[in-house]
């Protein structure tokens, strides 16, 4: 509207109003002949006469007043059933909490259903709400299988509001009036926790009000709710800001909110909480889920923080699990925090264990275990001093996680099929991975440029990524760094000891560092000349730094592959023996040395207690793939042929791409058709033998003729391979002659040897086949199955030495058995 | 406080209107203890009934005699223009706040909170004032000193020089086009 219409309207308006109501149409009509539209204005103003008689009689102050009135009265106490927040309508109240209400809603983007958690404001609300969005964003990094998950945060008016997964279950609050819990539930309620908690703390991000009705249990597991929110307060402390934990609580500090049955002592002190507070509360929470009491209470508040800060709860008795438990609370519920566990990771594996000492493996939940893979890094500009750590560095990284439990990093040899731009879907699908560690490399000057890349797959998405520029001097510290960022992301709950293994796998100075780096890219190479070479590199990098454990380990592994090559066979198995020993000296835990050393302690004789000793480890790392595929040939060499394919199977199931021996276990059962599917592509002798068994005598004829041309095979191996050609032509005495050429290289593999002991047999040395087969047992492969099962020994079985040999055999499997039952095998491999 | 309200009221003569946005605070002091009044059932109390807070507190804090007459009209136009912006910027960010309907707006008259189809909010209002404003920039003027300023007829009509008349019929037909934009708005 114009002014000069307004001038129009205005006057007759005005006009209109001095009129008598009844007047009024006939004198617009005149007014306004000739113009129906300034008619329609006018009488569509007078036409609100009466209803504007209230309007505006109130002054702004008070209609204001009472909207501000009618905002207190909504978020004191008024549901909000039905109306919106953001998107979300409020479908009900769930509960109410010291600091807000619950509710459940419907997000209308989404179309799924919501809890919201409301956060009534405070006068001093600035600082508060700057400290819970920091919260908000710091549980927004949290993704975790039992953490409640928050989707979303805003502010409506005075109140924050969080959107949260929508739980279906009761709390742990509730399940526990009803009294003690089961043993297995309690430790699975515990391991779950636990394993959030790890994360959390991982995140740095302390939970600070750990209690059971922060403890929530769903059909899906245990989820961890109201994280800092349930009460307020302290500022991280000046000049940490780094390592700072994350500020989870609220009130001014000194101030004593809430529940304090699971309040650590140092926080009844006004201290800080930090990590080992959670750990107490879990230990409180263990404890109660056991006893079925509270293992702090008392008739007032003081009561209770006196018994906090002095008292020790009486101690539990029951099942052998039940008092192991109850030890695990003692550690943890310590009044002084540097006498709990170090960490949640730590106390996890405590209770882990009660359950695997019990033989409870079988109720033991699943574990959501994360597959690393670290692709060769992409080099944007070729250079010959420094292309091999495409290769060799993410190699290093992976294998230094590997030694963390919670994640399974698929082999460099997998890892190398994958060139080009990482496709997550691919890579997903191909290498059985949940995340992808890619890089690029390139050289300027004296310096190298690195980016990394951690890609979930298959979803793509970029869990972090990050450029370096560094010198060739600082290149292992970036490893290290590398492999805790890469361990801190995936939320890997590393326990104290696996800190400490990441922290030993870098060496001290960076001309070892490189050396190791070339001989690991060389290594991959299963040819003598390479192996000399990565030798020689490994011995230049531990006269760097001789302390340096993975590199012993590495250096064991090429000694023996000389060693198998038949080059001075007996002083390099030595010198193998003599690396291994120096890398457990250093590290007792290193991963690569325990997987590496087994095949070499088997061929020393010492089968059985590799087998003991991989069991053990096994107990603590469900997760590493090659120890299980050690523990295959371990097994093998002590006949226990089941608990040998059933670690191939764990193995498998684990990484299906980790190379195993499985196919020398079937051999050893008989079933020479899964021998020839297991045997790898890299194949010399043992499929052609299985053809044999299975007729194929042709087939298995024209391999070997292909092989031996193409000159694939060295040694004791090649010696195996002519021996078998020989008899299958029908030559014994060519075949006796490959035999005893064999026999100084394959003195030492026993299992070599057994193949040999096999042929011999066949072409009826059979005194010679006897006493081989001796040998074969004495030097630890106990055979004891194939002695009975072996169609080929089967002559030999009318022998009077046979029958001894046979004794000999079964009585000592029988003592290794004894052994395997006692270490918890069955358990340990999961055989029903 | 009475004395930083003269300090206040003494720089603001000397030229200075800025100083009058110090007195947001007071607004807001005020709308809490009204609010608490209404929570607790009662009116928020006598004094405030019909005068503007900040109308009150000129009485109350000044000295009269040191303010010269136009002084005070002056002050009070001023005064009414603080509040409407305070009380808008209110309402404007509870309303963006609540964007969804989670509150109710801020409606104008008991009578209208029955038929929220028709109740408008102050920031509606305030919209609907400028429009007022380019056509008949005095009615409302006079809406603004009335409803936000809580003046009376009489120092509106001191305000603006104009008769208590003519205040009544701007004031009444100024409310019917502002019930009739509001109406189309909504």
């Amino acid at each position: 509207m114009t002014p000069e219409r307004w001038q129009q309207i205005e006057p007759l308006c005005q006009a209109a109003l001095e009129q008598e109501k009844s007047l009024r149409p006939v004198f617009l009509a005149n007014a306004c002949a000739g113009d129906p539209e300034l008619l329609r204005e006018v009488e569509s103003l007078l036409a609100l006469e009466t209803r504007a008689d209230g309007f505006l009689e109130e002054r702004a102050l008070e209609v204001a007043a009472r909207a501000f009135a009618h905002d207190q009265a909504h978020s004191a106490k008024e549901p909000l059933t039905g109306q919106m927040v953001s998107h979300y309508r409020i479908v009900g109240k769930i509960g109410e909490g010291g600091m807000g209400v619950v509710y459940e809603a419907w997000d209308e983007r989404l179309g799924r259903a919501v809890a919201i958690k409301t956060i009534r404001g405070t006068e001093e609300s600035e600082q508060a709400r700057k400290q819970l969005w920091r919260e908000a964003r710091s549980l927004a990094r949290v993704s975790h299988p039992h953490v409640c998950q928050l989707f979303d945060a805003g502010e409506d008016g005075e109140t924050l509001f969080l959107v949260l997964e929508l739980l279906e279950g009761q709390s742990l609050a509730g399940r526990l009036s009803g009294g003690t819990l089961p043993v297995p539930e309690t430790v699975q309620i515990a391991r779950e926790i636990l394993e959030a908690l790890a994360a959390l703390h991982g995140l740095q991000i302390v939970h600070r009000d750990l209690k059971p009705s922060n403890v929530f249990l769903t059909p899906h597991g245990v989820k961890l709710l109201d994280f800092g929110l349930a009460r307020s307060a302290a500022a991280v402390p000046a000049g940490d800001a780094q390592g700072a934990w994350t500020s989870a609580t609220f009130t001014a500090p000194g101030r004593i909110v809430g529940t304090p049955q699971y309040m650590a002592p140092e926080q009844v002190g006004g201290q800080e909480a930090g990590p080992a507070s959670d750990i107490f509360a879990v230990g409180c929470i263990l404890y109660e889920m056991l006893a079925g009491r509270r293992a702090f209470d008392g008739a007032s508040m003081v009561d209770v923080l006196y018994a906090v800060l002095h008292y020790t709860p009486p101690p539990l008795a029951g099942s052998r699990e039940t008092e192991a438990l109850d030890q695990v609370t003692r550690r943890a519920m310590a009044k002084r925090p540097q006498d709990r566990y170090g960490s949640a990771g730590e106390m996890l594996a405590a209770v882990s264990a009660v359950l695997l000492s019990s033989g409870g493996l079988a109720v033991a939940p699943n574990r959501t275990v994360t597959r690393l893979i670290a692709l060769p890094f992409r080099v944007l500009r070729k250079d010959e001093e420094t292309d091999f750590l495409a290769y060799s560095l993410p190699d290093a990284i992976g294998s230094s996680l590997s030694s963390a439990d919670g994640i399974v990093v698929r082999s460099t040899l997998v890892a190398a099929r994958f060139e080009g731009p990482p496709d997550p879907r691919r890579i997903a699908v191909e290498a059985d991975v949940d995340a992808i560690l890619a890089g690029s490399l390139m050289r300027a000057g004296d310096m190298l440029r690195l980016t990394f890349q951690l890609v979930e797959a298959p979803g793509g998405a970029i869990i972090w990524s990050d450029t370096a520029v560094v010198s060739m001097e600082d290149l292992f510290q970036l490893q290290d760094e590398l492999s805790k960022r890469i361990a801190q992301s995936l939320m890997l709950p590393l326990s104290e000891r696996e800190h400490r293994i990441l922290r030993h796998d870098t060496p001290a100075t960076a001309r070892a560092y490189e050396y190791y780096l070339r001989a690991n890219q060389i290594a991959v190479v299963r040819a003598l000349d390479s192996m000399r070479l990565a030798r020689d590199l490994y011995v230049q990098c531990l006269e760097e730094d001789p302390e340096y454990a993975p590199a012993w380990a590495r250096l064991g592994r090429v000694y023996r592959f000389i060693e198998k090559f038949g080059e001075d066979a007996d002083a390099n198995l030595e010198r193998a023996g003599e690396a291994f020993r120096k890398a457990f000296a250093l590290n007792p835990d290193l991963s690569i040395a325990h997987n590496l050393y087994t095949t070499i302690e088997c061929d020393q004789g010492g089968a059985p207690a590799a087998m003991l000793r991989l069991l053990e480890r096994a107990r603590f790392r469900r997760n590493d793939p090659d120890l299980f595929a050690g523990l295959v040939q371990a097994c093998r060499y002590c006949d226990e042929l089941e608990a040998s394919v059933a670690a191939h199977h764990r193995a498998r199931h684990l990484d299906p791409h980790v190379a195993t021996s499985v196919a020398h276990t079937y051999f050893q059962l008989g079933d020479y058709r899964k021998t020839i599917e297991c045997y790898g592509k890299a194949a010399f002798y043992l499929d052609c033998a299985a053809l044999v068994m299975l007729g194929q005598t042709e087939k298995a004829l024209a391999l070997l003729r292909a092989r031996e041309q193409s000159g694939g095979a060295t040694g004791g191996v090649r010696a195996s391979m002519q021996s078998l050609r020989a008899y299958l032509e029908g030559d014994f005495e060519a075949c006796l002659r490959a035999i005893e050429v064999g026999d100084s290289l394959t003195r030492r593999d026993s299992e070599a040897l057994f193949y040999t002991a096999r042929h011999l047999a066949q072409i009826q040395e059979r005194e010679r086949a006897v006493e081989t087969l001796s040998r074969v047992i004495d030097s630890g492969f106990l055979c004891a199955s194939a002695l009975s099962r072996d169609p080929w020994l089967a002559s030999l079985h009318s022998l009077p030495a046979y029958s001894r040999l046979l004794e000999t055999a079964n009585q000592r499997r029988r003592q290794v058995h004894a052994s395997f039952l006692e270490a918890g095998g069955p358990e340990i491999l999961n055989m029903t | 406080m009475a004395a930083d309200v003269t300090t206040l009221l003494l720089a603001w003569r000397q030229g200075d209107e800025a100083a009058l946005d110090e007195l947001i605070p007071l607004v807001y002091q005020e709308l809490r203890r009204m609010a608490h009044c209404y929570l607790a059932g009662q009116r928020p109390g006598h004094t405030l009934q019909t005068t503007a807070l900040v109308h009150e507190t000129y009485l109350h804090l000044v000295d009269c005699r040191q303010v010269r007459w136009q002084d005070r009209s002056h002050f009070l136009a001023i005064s009414a223009k603080l509040m409407r912006r305070t009380l808008v910027d209110y309402a404007r960010s509870r309303n963006a706040n609540k964007r969804g309907g989670a509150a109710r707006p801020v409606t104008l008259d008991e009578s209208l909170d029955f038929a929220p189809q028709r109740s408008a909010d102050l920031v509606a209002l305030d919209d609907s004032l400028e429009a007022l404003a380019t056509i008949d920039p005095r009615k409302s003027k006079v809406v603004e000193l009335k409803f936000f300023g809580g003046l009376e007829t009489s120092e509106m009509a001191e305000v603006l020089g104009v008769s208590q008349q003519t205040i009544l019929r701007d004031w009444k037909l100024a409310k019917l086009w502002l019930l009739r934009e509001l109406s189309r708005s909504l």
